[in-house]
């Protein structure tokens, strides 16, 4: 019986683990990118290289992690190939700056600001 | 701060404040705004657009509460085929539907349809009027957006947010252009029924720009602008000499201090409030309209009588060169039970009413403005905050749809007789998500149209470049003739 517990209470902890997980993932990391990807929007528009320049290594920094969430996740290709493809864009865009192409970063910009959407339309199926 | 300067803030701004807000919940009070908006010496004055604009006013036709397009425009055989049986499966995938009241049975309704024109276009048998334009039309039929309340999806509409805050797309348009005739406002809003429309003010607000471009309210009936007509005690030549004298008075105190741009703001405020006494209410007098037109916009007829006044107004708004005129349709008739599309529950009532109020009035419109050589340099766009599902509910009603449905455009530079997108076989999805158009796309694709480039219409605000498209956007270019 107390083995029966135990397991019970380990799956438990897990299945709340992976909840907070979730949870995290829809708020907080979430948030975060919006909120850097709205300044990146900003930091273009204004020219602003250096500000457009820190707002893409944050950028950089959370697909990483939102591409390993969704691996680890599994069954999500789709979030998986759009994180992928949220990063080439971010890249794009750092190129784009240092190039003082700030048109282009601002339409790899918005193609990045529609790729969330998408994934944000597949999130929310799987 | 000296005592004097202080006064000085504290009275700009609480008046400023005072009139904005007033402004902003009144309807008709849109002038107030204008007269403390003086961070500019004239900020209403015309702006070139960055592109070659091919029309110069929008006629935004919102039809308030989403009507179902699929008993519209979206013609779906499968749907009549299926009709009262559980939505497969494969259709309802990603669908989320728990806070919309359920999943019904796929409901077809009584409809007869048929193609029209030369773009073999569907319409059913609800708007036999609006189908004798057919060639005129762009469809969208992949739009989407974000599914809430009415209040919350019909902010997105207009401002391209889910919260208050965001100016709307006329705000925007008054912003980049400033105004095309400086006896009436450039932004207009129009609504039929006794009540303002549903959200209010905010869907016309200016949100972080300035109060002056936010949307002037004009209620329906003679007197379009509240506090507008002069008081019968006084006569039109004493308020002249008393304005004349107010002039004479605040520009010598702008010659004493001429960074002061808050006293020319005033000045050309209480000199447009005098023109307008006389240009508002002209804008919107009907008894020079033919019988014939006036029967065109359906006026002969009770069921469409309020909302073809509305739009025979917004045609004469449109010849006198307001740049954004936004139409909200509202209730038949002032005794009317229904006021809006809005059916949960028997569409067959609801839509033929709703139908009958805009079917004429918005094919009238489309003639007229092609008969007056207007069409070509004006764009009427009939949108919603969002469509309605294939499913029923209440047995013969339908709820929301955020996810797949219906809107169009006609007018200058669009690709008359053309569809873009499609829904699924049953209309309850986009079928080609890569198709799908969302509240900011269709918002650049009305920017690009008016000369506007949506990525470089932008507003400093708190340090922050924003832009009507909030982040996202894109051209629909196949609209585009």
């Amino acid at each position: 019986m107390k083995k029966i517990t135990g397991i019970a209470s380990v799956l438990l902890l897990v299945a709340g683990a992976a909840w907070s997980a979730d949870a995290d993932m829809d708020t907080d990391w979430m948030r975060a990118i919006e909120d850097a990807n709205k300044s990146l929007s900003s930091n273009i528009a204004l020219k602003n290289a250096k500000g457009a320049t820190q707002d893409t290594r944050e950028l950089e920094d959370m697909f990483i992690k939102v591409e390993a969430f969704f691996t680890a996740k599994g069954d999500a290709h789709d979030a998986v190939d759009l994180s992928r493809k949220s990063l080439e864009l971010t890249g794009q865009i750092n190129k784009s700056i240092s190039a003082s192409d700030f048109d282009a970063a601002t339409n790899s910009a918005t193609t990045l600001s529609r790729t969330c959407r998408t994934c944000h339309t597949f999130y929310k199926k799987s | 701060m000296t005592t004097s300067s202080r006064r000085d803030f504290l009275l700009k701004t609480g008046q400023g404040l005072g009139a904005a807000a007033l402004a902003g919940l009144v309807p008709g009070t849109g002038l107030l705004g204008s007269a403390h908006a003086a961070d500019l010496i004239d900020p209403l004055a015309p702006k070139a657009p960055h592109l070659n604009a091919k029309v110069k006013t929008v006629i935004w036709l919102h039809m308030n509460g989403a009507p179902s397009t699929l008993d519209l425009y979206d013609y779906k055989p499968e749907l009549i085929k299926l009709n009262g049986t559980a939505p497969p499966a494969s259709f309802m995938k990603g669908i989320k539907t728990s806070t919309q009241g359920g999943v019904g049975k796929l409901f077809a309704s009584d409809r007869t349809w048929k193609q029209h024109g030369g773009s073999g276009a569907w319409f059913s048998d609800l708007v036999p009027n609006i189908a004798t334009q057919a060639d005129k039309i762009a469809f969208i039929k992949s739009s989407v957006t974000v599914g809430a309340t009415h209040d919350i999806s019909i902010l997105k509409l207009n401002t391209g947010d889910l919260n208050p805050g965001r100016p709307s797309l006329g705000a925007w348009v008054s912003y980049a252009l400033g105004s095309a005739n400086p006896d009436l406002p450039p932004y207009v809003v129009l609504y039929n029924g006794k009540n303002e429309p549903r959200g209010g003010s905010v869907n016309w607000n200016s949100g972080f720009l300035p109060a002056v471009y936010q949307g002037t309210a004009f209620r329906p009936g003679s007197s379009p602008i509240l506090h507008l007509e002069r008081p019968e005690l006084r006569t039109a030549e004493q308020q002249r000499t008393s304005l004349d004298l107010l002039k004479r008075l605040n520009l010598g105190n702008a010659a004493r201090y001429p960074e002061d741009t808050e006293l020319r703001a005033r000045v050309r405020s209480y000199e447009l409030a005098d023109r307008m006494q006389v240009a508002a209410p002209d804008a919107v007098d009907l008894s020079k309209e033919t019988d014939l037109t006036k029967d065109m916009y359906g006026l002969n007829d009770e069921g469409s009588a309020s909302y073809g006044t509305t739009l025979l107004r917004a045609r004469r708004l449109a010849e006198r060169g307001v740049r954004f005129i936004q139409v909200v349709s509202g209730a038949p008739t002032e005794d009317a039970e229904l006021a809006s599309w809005d059916a949960h529950s028997d569409l067959e009532k609801n839509h033929k009413i709703m139908a009958r109020m805009v079917d004429k009035p918005i094919a009238g419109l489309l003639e007229d403005l092609k008969q007056r050589g207007l069409l070509d340099t004006t764009l009427v766009v009939w949108t919603s905050e969002f469509g309605r599902t294939s499913y029923g509910e209440s047995g013969n009603g339908r709820d929301h749809n955020p996810w797949g449905y219906t809107q169009w455009m006609a007018g200058g530079g669009v690709k008359a007789g053309f569809t873009f997108g499609e829904t699924d076989e049953i209309g309850l999805q986009v079928a080609d998500k890569d198709k799908a158009v969302d509240t900011y796309d269709l918002q650049a694709t009305v920017l690009q149209l008016l000369g506007l480039d949506h990525l470089k219409t932008t507003f400093l605000n708190n340090g922050r470049s924003e832009r009507p498209t909030v982040v996202y956007g894109k051209v629909i270019k196949e609209l585009l003739a």
